[in-house]
């Protein structure tokens, strides 16, 4: 539980180490691949060629790796956080509209509860208000 | 060339990877190729699919890797069956019997 804590913030904070490190893994393999295929009597072409082939995408490889460091769905979530505040940034009228409309409406709702809870819904601050007189 | 190989069946790869781990500490290349080898040439992990399942067991607490220097003095990763890891092993070793067993018993009956 604990490890599997530690992976991940790892995982979240250390990005590009760990990146770097992925990368560092998958070329050692590739490496090790294609010295496989040279020695079995391939050209270097044909090697490099074959592995690419077993191996399949590098990114999609990659990205599935990412995938199960158990990061991803933070990741994106940030990713589209922050592609919002760029289209918002992008467009300040809108923006600025938004924003009021939110603030006012917000604002008055508020602004109303709060009226109508001490009229309507609060009980009179009296020891028993059923036997108060008009 | 044409050998027959077999793809491996859904959920076979994280046992196949704690399997040879129990053997000593590996880096990912050595650990397809031992597969390869110990089941006669007839098994071939996707290469795609082994990085992902290495990361996974990793987070799961039941791998552990390293830096270390390989045999042709490079740097590789080395992962290593850990505490957890080999009970992992027993209990997935311990389902697969059941599992091949049952499936073998059905195939026998018809």
């Amino acid at each position: 539980m604990l490890s599997d804590l530690i992976f991940r913030l790892r995982s979240l904070f250390r990005r590009s180490s760990v990146e770097n490190e992925l990368d560092d893994e998958l070329r050692f393999h590739l490496e090790q691949q294609v010295e496989k295929h040279i020695r079995s009597g391939l050209t270097r072409n044909d090697a490099l060629r074959q592995t690419r082939l077993e191996f399949g995408g590098l990114g999609h490889v990659k990205e599935d790796c990412r995938e199960s460091r158990g990061i991803t769905f933070l990741e994106t979530t940030a990713r589209d956080i922050r592609y919002a505040l760029r289209q918002l940034s992008r467009t300040p009228a809108f923006t600025v509209t938004v924003l009021l409309t939110l603030a006012l409406g917000i604002g008055a709702n508020a602004a109303i509860f709060t009226l109508v809870n001490a009229v309507l819904l609060e009980k009179l601050p009296v020891a028993d208000p059923a036997s108060l007189v008009r | 060339m044409v050998a027959p190989h077999i793809d491996l069946p859904q959920g076979t790869l994280d046992l196949l990877i704690l399997r040879t781990l129990a053997l000593g500490r590996q880096h990912g290349w050595a650990i397809s190729e031992r597969v390869q080898q110990m089941s006669s040439d007839v098994l071939r992990i996707q290469q795609g699919s082994l990085y992902p399942a290495l990361h996974r067991l990793e987070r799961r607490g039941w791998i552990k890797a390293h830096w270390g220097t390989s045999e042709n003095n490079r740097r590789a990763k080395f992962y290593e069956l850990s505490k957890s890891g080999r009970q992992q092993l027993d209990v997935e070793t311990d389902a697969w019997a059941k599992l091949t067993a049952a499936v073998a018993q059905i195939l026998g009956t018809v």
